[in-house]
């Protein structure tokens, strides 16, 4: 999956949110979770043992009222009466059983009708205890609590009186207040987690646009940096470098700025070293007709000596020579165009180009003792003028490259003694054609230097590779050609042929029917 | 190529009776070579031309000019050739190689082709003048 830096950073900044609210939402539910059990355990034993006390000591309460009761049948030993009380106190919620006994423990009442266990020895605890004491003595056992009381008139002791009471509404009620507290413990669990949840939710949300601020922030200048990078590369100026941030990517920006600026300047050396390949071959286009004004005006001094001045010869010679001195200024004219940068992308014949390249550069190469070869292409009458698009002076920049390259091969191969070339002449051979249905213009340019080793072909066309010594090639024409091409719409390839290598450069032709091109093109003499 | 220009040229001025002392002007440049042929008529010196290598050797062969001007740089043969040719004739005219660009002068004077004089464009008519009576003046001898 393909993800845009700023997504990634977002993604990055979410999860590490999310796993910092889990982790400590996480410890706080569990922090919770165990506090609330222990609070409930604690509250429900605190309010148990506060209600168990408060039944004892109702309990108690109720048994010494029971005793006063019947302290008084006992004092009279009225068994009716004795029957009577118990029979009232009896009657009292929670009261299961009632005994009351003599000093000595015997049994004088069960508060049953029956009476069957009177004048048996009572083995309650809590009753001989209280007998012992003389006070008031409880126990619990299981859901009931015993009573008992001593029953005395004055210091007098007159029995006493045993009272079970049941506990059972009591403990429904503290497991009744046990169940609530637990309610309400889970639902503040719930609310709890739900508030968790919501924090994690608008964590994220607030993580997720945070991130895209601060993945947007850093991929901005990012996206800045690679638009200039695009614009340099295609040989344009940058504008909108972030160069005034003080981090690392105005750093970067810095960085490109300067390299945008050296690449300038060399790309302004190669073409002054273009500059230098054309005036080589202008000097030598130059000498020819500046010998042939030098001989005409001597001619012309010779006649005015003799004898007999011939007017009219006089004529043709200063004639001559005037026309030749404008033929002069023309190449120069031209020369100068090589080497201005800018201009207006007009419409023209690329044919111009290469007859320009030739005048300007074709003598030179002769001179090194290269055969020049060129094919002008034929075109049909009724086809449409061969146009394409672009800056002429650009494209005979690339000619003259070109061909200097080629005949730098030629040189270099010539020179090995065991060139093969070694006795065969070079030859330079120039072809072009065009193509209506493809609608291209292509220029073939060859040459017999024995190609190009393939380990490098497909490194040539790279900025600043060159296989030619420091002093002599800056590395950076066949790149510049490349990206002129390449500006125009077009294409340079390379490829070896039987005898050395062969650069292709095919343009689009046509781009406006009925546009006129720029249409100067004239026969040149081959 | 064009071989139309290997058919023979008549001189360009008489002195028949003495063809040996005539001068022949190569150069592939037309108007170059009718400056120098109109120069050497005023100055009263038999001139025949060439537009070519391979006219050039026609003409030494059949004409036996005593002296050569010879433009260095021209297509086909190309006068270093030529002077290399005139080398094996049995009857060598004197050579003088003319040229404006610097790398044939270099080659020139590099391959000993046993040339009267090897002169840089653009020359004094004056000079060439010079040179070629001298040529002339030696091969009297």
């Amino acid at each position: 999956m393909k993800l845009k830096l700023h997504h990634r950073y977002s993604l990055v900044i979410v999860a590490l949110l999310l796993s910092v609210v889990t982790l400590i939402s996480g410890a706080a539910v569990l922090a919770f979770s165990s506090l609330s059990e222990r609070t409930e355990e604690a509250s429900a034993r605190v309010m148990g043992d506060a209600l168990r006390q408060q039944a004892i000591s109702d309990g108690q309460d109720l048994a010494a009222l029971a005793s006063q009761i019947v302290a008084s049948s006992l004092y009279d030993f009225d068994m009716r009466d004795l029957d009577e009380d118990l029979r009232a106190l009896r009657r009292y919620k929670g009261i299961l059983a009632i005994r009351v006994v003599d000093p000595r423990g015997r049994i004088l009442h069960d508060g049953s009708d029956q009476l069957s266990d009177y004048g048996r020895r009572t083995r309650d605890v809590v009753t001989e205890k209280a007998l012992q004491t003389r006070s008031v003595i409880s126990g619990i056992e299981g859901d009931i609590l015993s009573v008992g009381a001593p029953v005395m008139i004055g210091d007098r002791l007159l029995g006493a009186i045993h009272v079970d009471i049941s506990l059972g509404d009591l403990m429904a009620h503290v497991s009744n207040l046990r169940s609530e507290v637990i309610r309400l413990s889970d639902d503040a669990h719930r609310s709890l987690l739900i508030i968790v949840g919501m924090a994690a939710l608008i964590l994220g949300i607030v993580g997720l646009v945070v991130g895209l601020l601060v993945g947007r922030g850093l991929s901005q200048p990012i996206r800045a940096l690679s638009a200039a990078t695009r614009s340099i590369g295609q040989g344009e100026t940058a504008s909108g470098l972030p160069v005034d941030r003080s981090d690392e990517i105005g750093d970067l920006a810095r960085d490109l700025e300067k390299m945008a600026d050296s690449l300038r300047q060399s790309s302004r050396m190669s073409r002054l070293a273009t500059v230098g390949e054309v005036a080589v071959g202008v000097a030598h286009e130059l000498n020819q007709p500046l010998s042939t004004i030098r001989m005409a005006a001597d001619n012309g001094l010779a006649s005015l000596d003799s004898a007999k001045t011939d007017e009219e010869y006089l004529r043709s010679k200063l004639e001559l020579v005037s026309q030749l001195a404008g033929n002069m200024g023309e190449q120069i004219q031209r020369m100068c165009a090589v080497g201005r940068r800018d201009g207006r992308r007009i419409i023209f014949d690329p044919r111009v180009s290469v007859r320009d390249a030739l005048a300007l550069h074709g003598g030179g190469i002769e001179a090194a003792g290269i055969e020049l070869t060129v094919d002008w292409p034929v075109l049909p009458a009724d086809a449409p003028s061969l146009s394409v698009q672009g800056l002429p002076n650009q494209l005979m920049q690339v000619v003259v490259n070109l061909i200097a390259n080629a005949r730098d091969a030629i040189v270099e191969r010539g020179d090995t003694p065991l060139g093969r070339l070694r006795g065969v002449r070079g030859q330079i051979r120039m072809t072009m054609s065009a193509d209506p249905i493809l609608r291209e213009f292509c220029l073939e340019i060859a040459d017999n230097g024995g190609g190009i080793p393939p380990e490098i072909i497909g490194r040539i066309f790279d900025p600043f590779f060159t296989t030619k010594e420091v002093t002599k090639g800056t590395g950076l024409g066949l790149s510049i050609s490349y990206g002129i091409v390449a500006g125009m719409g077009g294409h340079i390839d390379v490829r070896n042929g039987p005898d050395g290598a062969i650069f292709t450069v095919a343009l689009p032709t046509g781009m406006a029917a009925g546009e006129a091109a720029e249409s100067e093109f004239i026969e040149i003499k081959a | 190529m064009d071989f139309s220009v290997l058919s023979s040229r008549k001189p360009v001025t008489g002195r028949a009776d003495s063809p040996q002392q005539a001068v022949l002007v190569v150069d592939d440049d037309p108007l170059q070579r009718s400056e120098i042929v109109d120069f050497l008529i005023r100055q009263g010196i038999a001139v025949v031309s060439a537009q070519n290598g391979f006219a050039a050797v026609h003409e030494i062969r059949r004409l036996r000019p005593a002296v050569v001007v010879m433009d260095m740089k021209m297509p086909g043969l190309d006068g270093i050739h030529v002077a290399r040719l005139i080398q094996d004739m049995q009857s060598k005219p004197k050579v003088i190689l003319v040229s404006g660009f610097p790398e044939y002068v270099y080659r020139a004077h590099q391959e000993d082709l046993g040339v009267f004089a090897i002169v840089e464009k653009p020359v004094p008519l004056a000079v060439l003048a010079r040179f070629i009576r001298e040529a002339l003046a030696k091969g009297d001898v």
